[in-house]
């Protein structure tokens, strides 16, 4: 008999209300002393590259936001408010420096400054997994997930706030070959004008009721308040109804009377000033295409989660934070952020144009939701390489910081760095992957990082020796190449090589 | 078996990667580092695992090999090389029996072990009922390099079972009650040894029975009562709904089986005393009677004691087929949610079924109960039905101990939950002068029996 977990069959609502203990940052993918020695070769090997290349600091740069990658994808999977928040933040921070800070390099520092701080954010990401849960289990996933639902929170927050700023003359000029749209608002005739109050009153009304069907409101009130509500919402709905649909048409029927009768007078003056009132028209058509986009956004957040709205998921606040910063970057610094992005891209996005309509917010807060699809598609990657078997989940740590490692050590070679450096880096780089790899498997195969293992510290000197073995070797070979160099000729050298490189061939097919 | 793992593979791409870049760059000294690779794929050609039976041993001891359900069993696994060379990179997996928890230390271990050498590996499990046998450990040696594994089973010397099913030897109740007039005392006059009462002679009572004092000073004749010593009559009711059979955690021993476990040594002491014995088990319906438990009057004698070994071995294995075959409530309550009916024709159980779909019916238990019958009942308590049930015998004027498997030791804040609604219910029952024994997991049985069973007759006058 299986006995069932009786955790789970709390009944009371209480429990279940109360939840149960996060986990834990930590994975602990290899087992702490294979995790330290390779931390350390690691970490040593890519700093001392990078100072043969004249750019420790970058090294150390790179490393540092690849560990804040990690942490941040670590802390974003945890259910929970604040964790939601700052892994949220710090994933933001951490992949716009992984990407920023080499662009800004590139164009800033030059050399190979780019290089280092991105292959870098690779070998930290890397030494960093043996100990965080930042990839596999769902990390990444979850990762991809914040940041798809706050990119939605920011549309649906753009496609609230783009009706209430919007400049609706020149909206109204700008889409009227579509939307005849300036018969409502500046009606060329009396019956016209009639018409299109009475039509824009209506369509008030309705942006009104659809946003008020739209919004959970009374979800937010417990049962007993609800149903009061739900009554009072009522009454207003059908106060509105009344004013907007009833009293336009009786607005509508006094300023026509008023006008065939050519007497203008008392309340007929009252009448003439609403149904003539373009401010008021404008209004009212904003009522409208408000309550479309409060509909259409929050539609959008309940696609996210069923319980998004009216509740208050993990994930929630710290996309409100998100939103709220973005949203007050697009009202204190937006019209010099669209120059600077508008003059960086050329003039390709007309964003200036969009500005001009709409408050300068709306682009930024456009802005933002592309460039959070963008870390998505970013961050879209790993699970990619993981389904092509190029990361797989168990040993993408050690394998990152192989590539890295390796990357910088070709850096070093490309910039004719000395050829001892070059082969300690890729020694570096083998060894901190072999250590790595094998606590993996160690830790897949005999789960416990605490039970002592000779066999760890035995492979890890093996693999030492032979390295140190292999770099004599290829000392060796190189300071023969150097001798005979001078008097092989280039063919013979040619064939040479191509000898050793059918070799590994033969050994890697066989 | 011999396999070869391709780990090295990315080393050879890494060669390649630079062989490749150096003829693009004609610069030789990336070839010249394709080397380093080439060393650690050489080296992982040349490594090769070593096959481990003839120069593995292992042994295990369990101790203790007989225990009762919840109790520890400590394991040991001793790992010895009598190769003729070093074994760097051992990793062992013992066969613990898949129903069984390990409760502290790890089956799984890495070792390296030195000519002669010898590692021990001690866990422990926790016992559920019935007889668990060990499975042989899965042993992995690795090369070097660790691009080559061997691995393979490897017969265990030593011990391979143990069993949860301990007969007590000292049980409480055998010196409680004995021979047909047990020395279990009634509150009821008659013949005994110990003074109950007097009361004025009637004809036919027995000479040595007149109070000849009272004769002397009162020229009166009066018979003398002694406290009657009679067998006791006790049911046993055990809680087997699908509700009770929950558990600490996937493989603790479920309430369900400890109740079952704890009223079986409860019945047989009982029996042994010749005390009358009857058993009713919750949860299992009879469809003999049409009643939604089973039910098996007092009586005594071999027949009885196996036809209640039988009913409680249908409850513990109608339980644990309900468990893995139905998705049970998601509340503790019983009557909660519908269930369905799980028929267990196939096990050859044609006369018991998991009425899953029934809330416990007090009064019917009530009625089969003769007034001056003891109850003691066997219930984890993780519901209110149970302390109803209680509350309604006690309120027939019932003497009632409850003896209560505690599976809500797990953590977490529903276990904690649980655990208060538990303790309240333990605190309505001793408020109702119903003795309540908690049977924690490293409680053992005779101990809690001991307190669960000294127990008291009815007042009933003579």
């Amino acid at each position: 008999m299986s006995g069932r977990p009786i955790d789970t069959e709390g009944s009371s609502a209480i429990a279940k209300w109360l939840g149960t203990r996060g986990p834990s940052i930590f994975a602990n993918s290899v087992p702490g002393r294979n995790a330290v020695l390779a931390n350390l070769v690691g970490i040593s090997t890519f700093t001392a590259l990078g100072m043969s290349l004249g750019v420790v600091n970058y090294s150390i740069l790179g490393l540092a936001i690849g560990v804040g990658l990690a942490i941040a994808i670590a802390v974003i999977s945890l259910t929970h408010l604040i964790r939601a928040l700052v892994g949220g933040l710090l994933l933001l921070v951490a992949l716009g420096a992984a990407f920023g800070a080499p662009l800004l390099m590139q164009v800033t520092a030059g050399g190979y400054a780019a290089g280092v701080i991105g292959l870098g954010v690779l070998v930290g990401f890397g030494l960093a997994q043996f100990h965080l849960a930042a990839y596999g289990d769902g990390a990444i996933a979850e990762a991809m997930a914040w940041v798809a639902r706050v990119a939605i929170v920011i549309g649906a927050t753009m496609l609230v706030f783009l009706p209430v700023t919007a400049e609706m003359p020149k909206l109204i000029s700008m889409t009227g070959a579509v939307l005849p749209l300036e018969l409502l608002v500046t009606p060329p005739s009396m019956s016209a004008a009639v018409g299109g109050f009475i039509a824009i009153c209506w369509l008030a009304f309705a942006g009104i009721w659809i946003a008020s069907t739209a919004i959970p409101l009374s979800s937010m009130f417990a049962d007993e308040r609800r149903q009061r509500f739900d009554s009072f919402r009522s009454r207003v709905l059908t106060g509105a109804g009344i004013l907007l649909g009833g009293g336009s048409v009786v607005v509508g029927l006094v300023y026509g009377v008023s006008a065939e009768a050519n007497t203008i007078a008392g309340i007929a003056v009252v009448v003439t000033g609403l149904v003539e009132s373009s401010a008021l028209r404008i209004g009212l058509l904003r009522v409208f295409v408000g309550g479309i986009g409060i509909a259409i956004g929050v539609s959008a957040i309940r696609r996210v989660s069923a319980i998004a709205v009216g509740t208050r998921p993990a994930w929630l606040p710290s996309a409100l934070v998100v939103t709220a910063a973005v949203f007050g970057a697009g009202i204190f610094v937006g019209e010099p952020f669209i120059r600077t992005v508008e003059a960086f891209t050329g003039g390709v996005i007309p964003l200036t144009t969009v500005a001009s309509v709409f408050h300068p917010t709306v682009p930024v807060l456009g802005l933002a939701f592309i460039g959070f699809l963008g870390v998505m598609g970013l961050l879209a990657i790993f699970p990619i390489f993981t389904a092509l078997g190029i990361l797989p989940a168990r040993t993408a740590g050690p394998r990152l910081a192989l590539v890295g490692t390796i990357g910088a050590a070709v850096l070093v070679a490309h910039a004719s760095g000395p050829p001892v450096v070059v082969f300690a880096g890729i020694l570096g780089g083998i060894i901190t992957w072999d250590i790595g790899d094998y606590g993996a498997g160690l830790k897949a195969d005999i789960r416990e990082d605490s039970h002592r293992h000779r066999g760890a510290i035995v492979h890890a000197a093996s693999s030492f020796l032979v390295g140190v073995g292999a770099l004599v070797g290829a000392l060796a070979i190189n300071w023969l190449l150097a001798g005979a160099a001078n008097s092989l000729s280039g063919s013979l050298l040619s064939a040479i090589v191509s000898i050793v490189a059918l070799g590994i061939l033969v050994m890697l097919l066989r | 078996m011999f396999d070869r793992v391709s780990r090295w593979r990315i080393v050879g791409s890494v060669a390649l990667a630079l062989v490749a870049i150096g003829l693009w760059q004609t610069e030789p000294v990336f070839i010249v580092g394709a080397v380093i690779p080439v060393g650690f794929l050489v080296y992982d050609a040349l490594s090769s695992a070593v096959p481990l039976e003839e120069r593995l041993t292992i042994e295990r001891t369990i101790r203790p090999k007989e225990t009762y359900p919840g109790a520890v069993v400590h394991v040991e696994l001793t790992i010895t090389n009598h190769g003729a060379s070093t074994l760097p990179d051992v990793r062992i997996v013992d066969g613990v029996p898949e129903q069984i928890a390990v409760v502290d230390g790890s089956p799984r271990a890495g070792v390296g072990l030195g000519v002669g050498d010898m590692e021990t590996v001690s866990y422990s499990v926790r016992a559920r009922y019935g007889d668990f046998e060990f499975e042989s450990p899965r042993v992995r040696s690795t090369s070097l390099s660790a691009g080559s594994i061997y691995t393979t089973s490897l017969e265990a010397e030593g011990d391979a079972k143990f069993s949860a099913n301990l007969e007590i030897d000292e049980y409480p109740l055998a010196q409680q009650t004995t021979g047909s007039f047990g020395n279990v005392s009634a509150d009821r006059g008659g013949e005994g040894v110990e003074f109950y009462a007097t009361r004025d002679y009637q004809y036919g009572d027995p000479a040595n029975r007149i109070d000849w004092r009272h004769f002397a000073k009162r020229r009166k004749l009066t018979t003398v009562d002694y406290r009657q010593e009679e067998a006791a009559e006790v049911v046993v009711i055990v809680d087997a709904r699908p509700t009770a059979a929950v558990a600490a955690a996937e493989t603790a021993p479920t309430g369900v089986e400890l109740s079952v476990y704890g009223a079986a040594e409860a019945i047989d002491g009982l029996l042994g005393a010749r005390n009358r014995v009857g058993l009713i088990i919750l949860g299992m319906a009879d469809s003999r009677t049409d009643m939604d438990f089973q039910w098996i009057p007092p009586g005594n004698g071999p027949e009885l004691r196996s036809n209640m070994r039988e009913s409680l071995d249908r409850a513990v294995a109608t339980a644990s087929a309900g468990d893995s075959a139905t998705t049970l409530p998601k509340t503790n309550g019983g009557s909660e949610g519908a269930q369905e009916t799980h028929s267990t024709d196939d096990d050859g159980l044609e006369d018991a079924h998991i009425d899953r779909s029934q809330p416990l019916q007090p009064a019917a238990v009530v009625e089969r109960i003769s007034p001056q019958t003891q109850i003691v009942m066997f219930t984890p308590a993780i519901d209110d039905e149970p302390t109803d049930l209680v509350e309604k015998l006690g309120r027939a004027g019932h003497a009632i101990s409850v003896c209560s498997p505690d599976v809500t030791q797990g953590e977490g804040i529903g276990n904690s939950w649980n655990r208060i609604e538990r303790g309240l219910r333990f605190a309505r029952l001793q408020s109702m002068g119903v003795t309540v024994i908690d049977w924690g997991p490293d409680d053992s049985l005779p101990q809690v029996l001991e307190q669960a069973i000294p127990i008291q007759q009815p007042v009933r006058e003579s």
